[in-house]
């Protein structure tokens, strides 16, 4: 923790797992490959902050701001973030599987092939966000506002569905089943079953 | 073939009384005066002692089996007499230890000649029981006209390595034996052919054949666990590979051995192990992978009795189901098997090019009796052999492993190429090795993986026919029964009976047209083989229109020239 | 090989994940043991092409899949002796295994010794969940009796195996252990391993989410225990005690044991030298001892 004392000093790949951490700045600071897992942070600003290969499991942010972070290739599994905002991050190729991140805020960030597995996003806010070529399987999406988003090639296969808002997207090659979710036709021919690899349980 | 110009010697008695080497001695003497020598053992199961027999037959011209049965036999203690006596018969000649010896025989019976020797007791007289072969020897030579020069040059090279002393002393003990050998007078007509020019041959056992042949395919890795009969080709390729750099691991089991193979193999060694059944066994599972992954490896099963244990140091052929089905899945290989010694060293070369060019397993078998079995070929010359390498990516444009190309054989990559970078996959997988599971893909890799090797059947040698015209039994045989079968149907020719022989060396894929061309000239097909289950007679009704007769045997011993002529008559 | 000897690449963590999608379950810890192997190779500058990965059978070991390099996807406990093949044919290449608990220590557990003892120059990482999840969650060398599985509803009846003392016993030359949840001790032991000369062994605790509720990363915080750092990696008899755990039934974490001694590659190196070996040695000379 001593780091915590010294603002100048690295935290890249600092160990932060498993500690309680309330009303902190730590923003612009860089955290690259640190690890925040089994945390319990409220109230801590990381705006600005790199992120970048951050490693989070089963820890829970209550009112963290992540503005314009660097999240790129970061993984955060069963980690909790709802109401927090990820305004403007750059988190291309970032896993976030099993999270909770209701009512959180990904205004224009940047998400290409990043992976939202089995996560609730109810209610979240992708406005302006470049999702192209992530991954929302299983995913829950209920009110959650798509607006001027580039949806291109987005997995949304097996995904909750229920009131989306969808305005003003880009949806070319994005995956689902069934009809498309904002609307129209379906596309003839196409077999969604066939993208997406699987392994047989050996 | 005239008898006065082929011989069968036996040799037996107690493990390490000098049984082999008395046998080896005599059998590389006469291939040093240009006959021709074919070999045949049988070791004891114990680890020490025990019945040993050491059978030469030694012709002037080519020798294709063992022979019936002895025309000699020389009896080193009561024990051997014992389980041989049935077989002295009008007309052979027993040489045996005595007086001085373990036993004193019954009567021998009429027609038999025999020649007490009391070898241990001139042994001991000169300071050692050891030497009692040297005298057996010395007798034998003069009493059957084995050449008594080459033979002495045979023991000095062998003797001489450990020191002049000892070989004195056994040149010693070698004459004391001639001189008791000619104090008996000659009463029967047996004697070894006389020398003639010699030829370019080497004498070699089934089990070193394959190790050289190996070594002559390029062979680059090597990994086997210890099991009888086939240890000793682990022995051969351990001594010699270092010296072609290449490498030798002894695994921990024959699961591990096989799996070595498979990874040197993809990395891009040319790689095989040695094994009999029980190994095969285990190994299947991996041969499934190597099938579906595509990766070259040869196994070579040197058959013996089972299943399980059954009987480890006796012969049979009953590995052709599970060489050529013995895996789950659909799962295609190449099996080979040899006739002879000579196919030994050729056939794994043939057997390493192919495991190379269709990349997939290839079970080469041998069997027991081949394994022991010392034959005079013609020495192997290095440059005559035309080696294959596996088909291997260019470095154009990207790279898929499983490609489906015209020959449907993908170009592989090996480690270290960059672009190259693939996975090699027990999964159904695609073009680029990724898993697929849908069955029009499953049945896409099928038609590849069976496909590629189905060309074999026309582009490997033709099968042998033995004879012309139409015959009134045409005889399938393979593995070592092809040997005696040579001989049968030379004796049942001189006797007036129409037969043909057929000697598949390909049995799997199956040359199905060639099997259905040979019997649209036979009345009938007889089919003998070691097993129980008549296991070629079930591929050939199973894939042919054929109706063959089975003969099998499994009595742990090969067959000899007179029960297939035996045989051939009951059936005509 | 030794990773010095190689050549050098330049490339991120997340330049070494091939394109295939990775399919473990969301919120276990194999992801971050793939990320911690995927950035010590950034670290030591690996060049993929001069990679081979191989795998067995289990969820773990559909980590190949998930990189850049040369790569085997085997049979169910059979990834080690394939390893050991392509290690000996190609000395110049980095060989990892990756796999599970079930398939190193149960259906492939007679591999592991003769890995050790002969001290094959691979690294194997073993993800250690204590359970068979491609399976759908069945009791494995490494479950606690505690852990009720899929046949074990009653709890197990087996005490499970300590692979560190296992792997110290049959003489790995680098034993090292750590867990899921600390991506940075995992990356840096990961290196280590693949730096070592000789059979190097990483011992992960991963937890399944899915199938072992019971060994969380909680669990696996309050289990492990940094191993203090005037331990002395090179004595075996302290790395035992260490390996044992303490009496509270912690486990160790960092680098337990690190010595040096010949690999198997090596000593099949010195039998050619012995010997002369040459690939153009005359094969007449072999022959024309068969000559009777």
């Amino acid at each position: 923790m001593e780091a915590f004392g010294t603002p100048e000093g690295t935290l890249v790949d600092a160990d932060l797992s498993f500690i309680q951490v309330e009303g902190l700045d730590l923003s612009g600071m860089n955290l690259s490959g640190a690890n925040l897992s089994g945390g319990e942070w409220v109230d801590v600003n990381l705006d600005g902050c790199d992120l970048s290969n951050l490693h989070v499991v089963e820890s829970r942010f209550t009112r963290v701001t992540f503005r314009r972070v660097q999240l790129d290739h970061a993984l955060l599994q069963r980690v909790e973030l709802a109401g927090c905002t990820l305004e403007r991050a750059s988190a291309g190729e970032a896993a976030f599987f099993l999270s909770v991140m209701s009512d959180t805020d990904f205004r224009h960030a940047y998400l290409v092939k990043a992976q939202f597995l089995e996560t609730n996003l109810d209610r979240s806010d992708f406005t302006g966000a470049d999702l192209s070529f992530a991954q929302l399987r299983e995913s829950s999406l209920e009110q959650t506002r798509f607006i001027s988003c580039d949806l291109r090639g987005v997995d949304f296969r097996k995904t909750n569905l229920h009131h989306a808002e969808y305005r003003h997207v880009c949806t070319e090659n994005a995956l689902y089943y069934g009809l498309p979710p904002w609307g129209g036709e379906a596309i003839p021919g196409r077999d969604w079953v066939r993208d997406l690899l699987v392994f047989d349980g050996e | 073939m005239s008898k006065a110009n082929d011989l069968i010697i036996r040799v037996a008695g107690e493990g390490g009384e000098g049984i082999i080497s008395t046998g080896d001695f005599i059998a590389a003497a006469c291939a040093r005066a240009g006959l021709e020598v074919y070999t045949f053992k049988t070791f004891p199961a114990e680890i020490k002692g025990g019945y040993a027999m050491y059978q030469v037959r030694v012709s002037s011209e080519r020798v294709y089996n063992q022979g019936d049965t002895f025309d000699v036999f020389c009896a080193f203690n009561g024990e051997a007499y014992e389980l041989n006596k049935h077989l002295l018969t009008p007309g052979t000649a027993f040489v045996y230890d005595y007086p001085g010896g373990d036993f004193q025989p019954d009567a021998i019976p009429e027609g038999v000649t025999a020649y007490p020797i009391p070898m241990s007791q001139a042994s001991k007289d000169l300071g050692s029981y050891r030497s009692k072969n040297m005298v057996a020897m010395g007798a034998l030579s003069v009493l059957f006209n084995i050449s008594e020069e080459t033979l002495k040059q045979v023991l000095t090279n062998k003797f001489k390595k450990k020191g002049e002393e000892i070989l004195n002393f056994n040149l010693k003990a070698f004459e004391k034996g001639k001189e008791l050998g000619t104090a008996l007078q000659k009463r029967d007509t047996w004697r070894v052919a006389d020398p003639v020019e010699p030829k370019d041959v080497i004498i070699i056992s089934g089990n070193d054949a394959v190790g050289m042949g190996a070594l002559l395919g390029g062979l680059e890795f090597f990994s086997a666990y210890p099991i009888t009969p086939a240890t000793e080709i682990a022995k051969f390729v351990a001594t010699h590979i270092p010296k072609l750099t290449g490498t030798l691991v002894q695994a921990e089991d024959e699961i591990a051995s096989i799996a070595q193979v498979l990874g040197a193999s993809y990395a891009g060694r040319k790689s095989m192990t040695s094994t009999s059944g029980p190994g095969l066994s285990l190994m299947s599972e991996l041969l499934g992978m190597a099938s579906m992954g595509e990766i070259p490896a040869l196994v070579v099963d040197v058959q013996r009795g089972g299943p399980s244990t059954g009987l480890p140091t006796k012969h049979e052929q009953s590995d052709l189901f599970l060489a050529i089905h013995g895996t789950h899945g659909d799962a295609p290989r190449v099996v080979l098997s040899v006739e002879d010694v000579k196919d030994c060293v050729d056939m794994t070369v043939d057997a390493l090019n192919l495991a190379e060019q269709y990349q997939c397993p290839v079970i080469l078998l041998s069997d027991g009796s081949l394994a022991f079995s010392t034959q005079t070929i013609p020495a192997p010359k290095p440059e005559n052999y035309t080696l294959v390498n596996r088909k291997r990516w260019d470095g154009e444009g990207k790279y898929f492993r499983y490609a489906i190309t015209e020959d449907l054989i993908s170009p592989m990559s090996d480690p270290g190429t960059p672009g190259g970078e693939h996975i090699a996959t027990g999964l159904e997988h695609g073009a680029s090795g990724a898993p697929s599971w849908s069955s029009e893909n499953h049945e896409v890799m099928h038609r590849k993986r069976f496909g590629k090797i189905k060309g074999l059947v026309d582009t490997y040698k033709p099968v042998e026919v033995d004879g012309e015209g139409e015959a009134d039994v045409g005889i399938i045989a393979w593995g070592s029964t092809i040997g005696v079968v040579r001989e049968s149907i030379t004796r049942l020719r001189a006797e007036g009976i129409k037969v043909k022989g057929f000697y598949p060396k390909l049995m799997w894929p199956m040359p199905v047209a060639q099997y259905e061309a040979f019997a649209a000239t036979c009345q009938k097909i007889l089919v003998p083989e070691v097993n129980f289950q008549g296991q070629l007679s079930h591929f050939i009704r199973a894939e042919t229109t054929i109706r063959p007769i089975p003969y099998t045997i499994c009595g742990g011993l090969p067959f000899n020239p007179a029960m297939i002529v035996n045989k051939v008559k009951e059936v005509l | 090989m030794s990773v010095a000897a190689l050549h050098k690449k330049e490339m991120a963590p997340k330049e070494y994940k091939s394109d295939v999608n990775v399919v473990w379950c969301p919120g276990c810890g194999h992801h971050g043991i793939l990320n911690a192997i995927l950035r010590s190779l950034s670290e030591l500058g690996v060049d993929p092409t001069n990679l081979v990965n191989v795998s067995g059978i289990g969820c773990s070991s559909r980590t190949p899949y998930f990189m850049q390099s040369y790569k085997m996807h085997t049979l169910h406990g059979r990834a080690g002796p394939v390893a050991t093949g392509v290690q000996l044919a190609r000395p110049d290449q980095l060989v990892c295994v990756t796999g599970g608990d079930g398939d190193g220590f149960a259906i492939g557990g007679g591999h592991m010794p003769h890995m050790a003892r002969r001290n094959v120059n691979l690294t194997y990482i073993l993800f250690d969940n204590g359970i068979y999840g491609l399976t759908k969650g069945q009791y494995s060398p490494t479950s606690r009796r505690e852990l009720k599985a899929y046949t074990t509803p009653y709890g197990g009846p087996d005490d499970p195996m300590n692979p560190l003392l296992y792997m110290l016993t049959y003489g790995a030359t680098y034993v090292a252990q750590a867990f899921a949840g600390k991506p940075k001790v995992c990356a840096d032991l990961i290196k280590g391993a693949m730096e070592h000369k000789g059979f190097s062994y990483v011992n992960i605790y991963s937890q399944c989410v899915t199938y072992n509720r019971i060994d969380t990363i909680q669990y696996y915080r309050d289990l492990m225990r940094e191993i203090p750092a005037d331990h002395d990696p090179s004595d075996l008899g302290a790395a035992i005690e260490l390996a044992r755990g303490d009496t509270e039934g912690h486990r160790p974490m960092g680098l337990l044991y690190q010595v040096q001694r010949e690999t198997l590659d090596e000593r099949l190196a010195a039998i050619v030298k012995q010997v002369g070996g040459h690939p153009d040695f005359d094969r007449n000379k072999i022959i024309n001892q068969y000559r009777p």
